[in-house]
């Protein structure tokens, strides 16, 4: 406790090491701000509680300024004004009734509409935006059903509201095979999540199949013709664009070049066209999966004085995509994973030979005090579904591990056309 | 509840790997400080900031909890976080919302991946941190080992305040290497006591470490150091 006072700096302090620094949203240009209660208010939402009875619950950081109870304060993330209720300071579950908090403090309040994890609360007339923590996107996929036919709304309802909570959950629906799927950090994180919307929405639901999150991306160059074209009387639709596709590196994402000239395309359609391209890709044509890591140039095309529009571009764009990626050796990249596996030294043996038959590539062994073994491995996300079982029973219960989304590596082709043709199959199924 | 003056809050986080003791800590500063009646204990499943039934039943912390006591004129705000690795992106958001850390590292397992992961973390935020030695009193404690760790992977920056009296079953106290003074333990209340001689050129080499580093870090302290004074908490 003394060391605790003596060597964390008061928030005051904290300002003069780390200035209180924020955008604002209108201008964008950068101000600062002082922790004082004569500046205007600047608070950091750090984290939000669902609750099915009491609404939802908002912490935050005031930074300058004071938050009253029952004052209207204005939401900089989103661009609306928020009703302020009750504040209270936290104690564990114990709620303590405040009538204003003043800068440095850390309080909660009650049924804001707006505001999640990451905004900013401020003063209209002088708002300020902090930048949001960014969170890491979730590893790990599976399908969910619920037990009982006809929850499917309850589900849903409930997770969106356990959503608001906690960003780095994700919840969608498949829109080829319709499954519902739930991502998050890893499988304790998806069964704690399904505990809990059970106990708070009274619903139950069934984890199915997991789901790795695979990529598509191209080995090749390709250029290809979208073009659109309805014009049977009245006015018609007219959209028509060259591109070409060409490989980036991992981790490149998407680039979109212009490099139309002369007016080939008007100015106005080509953002349409970038739309297009990017819709089409949600869903690579390899096995629906999403296509990264590629730029796609736009350099040619045509248009109608009457009958283009911003729709036409946009169809034309989509199906341009899909037919330059058709000829640009589509394949498959699947996530690969570093984890870290500690087990002592009589199953070093068995459990790295284990990890070898799962594609894994160990990348080095340090022993730790007390004769155990850290190894460091690289293996696919596809391979440790069911690890932890596994590294139980080799280790008679006594390895552990943890595991991080590494990187993305292209699949075994072997192993690709399985994975397509499963995906295929699945397609299939819901069709018929 | 009172409004405290800017210069006497402080905000903390408690991070750590999972099963380090940060709710068991954040209980014990409530207790102590009288926040709480009563000590909660992780086994019986009644801690302030683990109230989750899902929590309560893993005996882990799935989300993060806000607590506060008042110590020395002071009020401290403490964010229990978790150190699952699932659930790492709780913590690192609530270290958006402090000014400072507290980072626990267990005597027994010293620094994890979970714990480098916390620390850079807090390095985002430019956060000082202090370092809680945790579990000195079991058995295989052992402080020099954490403290190699810790300095290995964080740099020679990690310097005792405090170090322990004794380890597993003999363990009794700490010693503050600022003050120079010894705290004993007796059924969990301190009491201030003399130095043991057996540690003293410890605890001397301790803080003469300390006030170099302190020297180094601020040119009229070391002024001063070169000058002869030493440095009072």
């Amino acid at each position: 406790m003394k060391d605790t006072l003596r060597a964390i700096p008061s928030p005051a302090e904290k300002s003069d090491i780390t200035p209180i620094k924020g955008t604002n949203p209108k201008s964008k240009d950068e101000v600062t701000r002082k922790p004082l209660d004569t500046e205007p208010l600047s608070a950091l939402v750090f984290k939000t509680i669902a609750d099915p009875f009491a609404g939802r619950l908002t912490l935050f950081r005031v930074f300058s300024g004071v938050m009253k109870a029952d004052s209207t304060v204005y939401n900089s993330a989103r661009g609306s004004k928020e009703r302020v209720g009750q504040i209270f300071y936290l104690m564990g579950k114990k709620q303590v009734p405040a009538q204003k908090v003043g800068p440095g403090e850390i309080a909660a309040v009650a049924k804001l509409k707006d505001a999640l994890t990451g905004d900013t609360l401020t003063d209209h007339d002088k708002p300020v935006l902090f930048e949001p923590v960014k969170f890491a996107d979730p590893m790990i996929s599976y399908a969910i059903a619920p037990k009982s036919r006809g929850d499917e709304d309850k589900v849903s309802i409930g997770l969106h509201r356990m959503l608001e909570e906690d960003p780095t959950l994700k919840f969608h629906r498949d829109t080829e095979t319709k499954d519902m799927i739930l991502s998050g950090m890893g499988q304790m994180h998806l069964e704690i999540t399904l505990e809990r919307l059970k106990r708070k929405f009274g619903v139950e639901v069934l984890m199915k199949a997991p789901k790795i999150p695979y990529k598509e991306t191209i080995k090749t160059t390709a250029k290809a013709q979208g073009r659109y074209k309805r014009q049977s009387g009245g006015k018609g639709q007219y959209g028509d664009c060259w591109i070409e596709i060409e490989p980036l590196p991992k981790g490149g994402g998407f680039e979109f070049v212009d490099k139309i000239v002369g007016g080939a395309i008007p100015r106005q359609y080509i953002p349409a066209i970038e739309k297009g391209i990017v819709e089409a890709m949600h869903e690579g044509i390899l096995a629906g999966y999403p296509v990264v890591d590629l730029r796609v140039t736009v350099y040619d095309g045509s248009y109608h004085t009457v009958d283009s529009s911003e729709m036409a571009f946009k169809i034309a764009g989509s199906l341009a995509i899909k037919k330059a990626t058709q000829n640009a050796k589509l394949v498959l990249l699947e996530p690969i994973l570093k984890a870290e596996v500690i087990a002592s030294d009589e199953f070093l043996g068995s459990v790295i030979g284990d990890l070898n038959g799962r594609r894994g590539k160990v990348q080095g062994v340090e022993s730790q005090a007390g004769g155990n073994q850290r190894i460091t491995v690289l293996v696919p996300m596809a391979e440790m579904l069911t690890y932890a079982n596994q590294l139980n029973s080799l280790t008679s219960g006594r390895g552990m591990y943890t595991a991080e989304f590494s990187h993305y590596e292209e699949v075994p082709s072997h192993l690709a056309q399985k994975i397509v043709a499963e995906k295929a199959a699945a397609k299939k199924g819901e069709e018929d | 509840m009172v409004n405290f003056d800017i210069e006497k809050i402080r905000n903390v986080a408690v991070i750590a790997h999972a099963g380090a003791g940060k709710t068991s800590l954040v209980e014990a500063m409530l207790f102590n400080s009288k926040a709480v009646d009563r000590l909660g204990k992780i086994i019986e499943g009644n801690t302030t900031t683990d109230y989750e039934p899902e929590e309560i039943n893993r005996k882990f912390s799935i989300s993060s909890a806000l607590a506060f006591c008042e110590w020395n004129g002071h009020k401290i705000n403490i964010i229990d976080t978790p150190g699952y690795i699932n659930f790492l992106e709780d913590t690192k958001s609530c270290l958006s919302a402090v000014d400072g850390a507290v980072v626990i590292v267990s005597a027994l397992s010293g620094v994890k991946t979970e714990t480098e992961k916390v620390w850079q973390y807090a390095n985002k935020h430019e956060l000082p941190k202090i370092v809680f030695v945790n579990k000195m009193d079991r058995e295989n404690a052992n402080f020099s080992t954490a403290l190699n760790e810790l300095e290995k992977t964080f740099g020679a920056n990690v310097i005792p305040l405090n170090i322990p009296i004794g380890s597993g079953d003999s363990f009794e106290g700490v010693i503050d290497i600022l003050d120079m003074k010894a705290v004993k333990f007796q059924n969990g209340n301190p009491s201030k006591a003399e130095i043991p001689d057996e540690l003293k050129p410890e605890a001397e080499e301790y803080r003469k470490k300390l006030v170099e580093k302190i020297a180094e870090s601020d040119d009229s302290l070391l002024e001063r150091y070169l000058e002869g004074h030493t440095f009072s908490g």
